[in-house]
């Protein structure tokens, strides 16, 4: 119950579901609440944009599935670490982790319906780090391999959820390559499950989308109402890169309508919008680069052959110095 | 005659081959100061060209300058967003510069490295890097001729900041400047005191255009920020693990060396004291010395006193009759008799036996166990074994024998 409270703060109050999922981890003593405990707070970071403080608890989460032996929970840990590498553009860093998640999917004994959301997880986390990296036929690829898996999943909301959102990803790099009517046909698919589950986030985002395919096919003045109905249903929500995205087309948009009041209007949003994520961007790398580094640690690096036969020598020569010292105490006390 | 004018003419020629090397290596480094000092005037204005300088100074210098050229190299590649060459070059310069002793390079690395991973974000790494004693020389350093500029001044694209706006005179020579093939931190620049000066000038159009511009150069920017922070982290990790497996494998390599060392001091203190018996005589002597000649004394006594006989006597027994310990009467034993209690006991038994064989006849007659027990063993089987093991033959062959030799003798 607690943690379905957290749940619903993830998105709408990502502080307090923070707070919230740390107070059940302290109490708790249940293995499986405590990584779902994780899971909501490495989520909420993320959405707050600290990627950063997101990999500490993904670390922590990944410490304790590999002590546990929970290969389940640490192919869910391993896939959002690498979400958050990716998040943080670190995108070499995130493929690294999403193999090793991918490695050991096939060996899970769970349900092939949940194999498949997983392997899809994986495949739409690196198709964006490829579509970050402007790789869309790369990225591509791997949406498609997501979007194979999620279909055939039956009745779940999870699977659900990620198609819309790999349907709308797939899409902006459809619009990169300027198959405009090839990226209508997914953003209609996007906004069509988005609709049906009523999943505001996402049609937020689809209908950003839709505006840069309008801006794209010079519809300038459709794409901007679309935008500024995204902009203002916004609200609360603290994606800052999104944020971004939709003025800086804003910018594009005003630009080439000659439209300067407007113009100057976004783009000092777009220079702030810059700024703020910049500085988090900055923050998140330096920080993560901690968690790179973390990863060359060798753990072989103490010298164990060392300090067993130093112990054991000891162990040897204390025995036979006692040993000796009780023979001649004897015959000397005479 | 002939060989002073061969001497001196062979004399003049090395002073001339040693003048005209004088002559053209000074020409070369004056060149070569000249052809950098036009490197670095270009290198706001035309970063290609001076790019070109400098691999041209790279091709034609001896090893001493080449790792000064490097750096200076890899700030210029910053300058013409060339970002992951920058970044390969810095790593092939730490694997060369490991090799060198010149203190002042390393600094001067050591800053450059500090500076480009600042310069991309990663702050904590670059202050551990950056040691304090380079943050002394921090201000001669980015003073010194050496250095080709400082990063952070330079390579900054901020379409907020506020930038006066330039001549009119000037306008039509900066709009020329920007068709042109320059860095795109120089076209920032020049964006900015344009739509400065269409800002004041109140010219929406042309403001608008060069805004436009400057924030989708900027949006270039980060793009390119982002891409070389993922390929410089991913080569610092490199780094890091090939250095830690370096460090591991060391440790890994002393850390046997030190356990065999180990295990064999133990080894040889352990086995050292078995080979060397007399220095525990010779230890028991010197404690015991008084004390062994007194115990030697009382077994002597003992033995007179026939109490061996007694079935009872133990080695604790006979020590407390001894007014001494189990532990010495054993060592004296052993070094003064070269025998075991038992073996003490057993001897003085069996020789005590054999004598009132000999003495008595009667004592021939009777059965071995009787024998056994007269003389203080408890068992049968242990007299006869002992016995066979001191005379060499049974009780009973030896009572024959003795039986015989009367025979003999009457």
């Amino acid at each position: 119950m607690q943690l379905r409270n957290a749940y619903d703060f993830l998105y709408e109050d990502p502080q307090k579901a923070i707070s919230l999922a740390n107070a059940i981890i302290r109490k708790t003593e249940n293995h499986d609440e405590i990584i779902t405990g994780y899971v909501i707070i490495i989520n909420a970071y993320s959405s707050l944009n600290q990627s950063d403080n997101a990999l500490r608890y993904a670390f922590k989460a990944l410490d304790m599935v590999q002590s546990e032996k929970d290969i389940i929970s640490k192919v869910r840990i391993l896939g959002l670490i690498g979400e958050q590498f990716q998040v943080c553009h670190f995108n070499d860093e995130s493929r690294f982790y999403l193999d090793q998640a991918q490695s050991i999917i096939s060996d899970l004994r769970i349900s092939p319906d949940q194999k498949r959301i997983y392997s899809g997880n994986i495949d739409a986390i690196k198709g964006n780090s490829y579509k970050d990296d402007l790789d869309c036929n790369f990225a591509i690829d791997y949406y498609n391999k997501a979007i194979k898996d999620y279909l055939r999943v039956k009745n779940n909301s999870s699977a659900t959820n990620n198609l819309c959102l790999v349907y709308i990803e797939k899409s902006e790099c459809l619009i990169e390559q300027s198959s405009l009517d090839s990226a209508s046909i997914y953003i209609a698919k996007a906004q069509k499950i988005a609709d049906r589950y009523d999943l505001k986030g996402y049609k937020l985002k689809a209908r950003y989308t839709e505006a840069k395919n309008l801006s794209k096919r010079q519809n300038y003045k459709e794409s901007n109402a679309l935008l500024l109905s995204v902009l203002h249903n916004i609200g609360k929500l603290q994606d800052l890169h999104f944020r971004q995205d939709i003025e800086e087309l804003l910018v594009h948009n005003y630009f080439h309508l000659n439209d300067f009041p407007n113009y100057r209007i976004y783009s000092k949003f777009l220079k702030k919008s810059r700024s703020l994520l910049e500085s988090a961007h900055s923050r998140s790398n330096d920080k993560g680069l901690y968690f790179i580094l973390k990863n060359t640690e060798t753990t072989e690096f103490i010298p164990y052959l060392f300090l067993i036969s130093a112990v054991f020598s000891m162990l040897i020569l204390v025995f036979v110095l006692v040993k000796r010292k009780d023979q001649f105490g004897t015959i000397s006390s005479l | 005659m002939d060989i002073n004018s061969n001497f001196f003419s062979k004399f003049y020629l090395i002073c001339c081959f040693f003048y005209f090397f004088q002559v053209v290596n000074s020409q070369t480094k004056e060149e070569k100061l000249g052809i950098e000092h036009e490197a670095k005037r270009l290198f706001r204005t035309d970063v290609k060209k001076s790019i070109k300088l400098y691999e041209y100074l790279l091709e034609n210098t001896e090893e001493t300058d080449l790792l000064h050229y490097r750096i200076n190299m890899v700030r210029l590649k910053l300058m013409n967003s060339e970002n992951i060459e920058a970044i390969d070059l810095m790593f092939d310069l730490q694997k060369d510069l490991s090799t060198t002793k010149d203190r002042h390079l390393q600094r001067q690395f050591y800053q450059l490295e500090a500076e480009v991973f600042k310069y991309f974000g990663f702050t904590t790494e670059s202050g551990r890097i950056q040691k304090p004693e380079d943050f002394k020389n921090q201000n001669e350093n980015s003073k010194s001729q050496n250095t080709l500029f400082n990063i952070a001044d330079e390579l900054q694209i901020n379409p907020d900041a506020n930038v006066a706006s330039p001549q009119i005179k000037d306008i039509e020579k900066i709009e020329v400047k920007l068709n042109q093939n320059i860095a795109i931190f120089t076209k920032a620049r020049y964006l900015a005191q344009l739509r400065q000066y269409y800002l004041l000038k109140k010219d929406e159009k042309k403001y608008m255009i060069y805004d436009k511009q400057l924030l989708d150069l900027q949006g270039l920017h980060l793009y390119q920020i982002k891409i070389a922070r993922n390929y410089l982290a991913s080569k610092f990790s490199e780094l890091k693990q090939e250095q830690n497996e370096t460090v591991s494998k060391r440790i890994k390599t002393w850390s046997l060396a030190f356990s065999f060392i180990f295990i064999g001091i133990t080894g040889a203190i352990v086995y050292y004291p078995k080979d060397d018996k007399t220095a525990l005589k010779k230890k028991n002597q010197v404690i015991s010395d008084k004390a062994e000649l007194k115990i030697l004394e009382r077994l002597q006594d003992f033995e007179n006193s026939q109490k061996y006989l007694d079935e009872s006597i133990s080695i604790t027994i006979l020590a407390k009759k001894l007014d001494t310990n189990v532990k010495y009467l054993s060592a004296v034993l052993n070094n003064q008799k070269q025998k075991s209690f038992n073996q003490y006991i057993n001897e003085l038994r069996i020789h005590y036996i054999t004598e009132r064989l000999k003495s008595d006849k009667k004592f021939r007659g009777y059965k071995i166990s009787y024998l056994a027990t007269a003389c203080g063993f408890t068992s049968h089987s242990s007299f006869t074994s002992s016995f066979k093991s001191i005379v060499g033959i049974t009780a009973s062959a030896y009572i024959n024998k003795l039986n015989e030799e009367d025979g003999l003798k009457k």
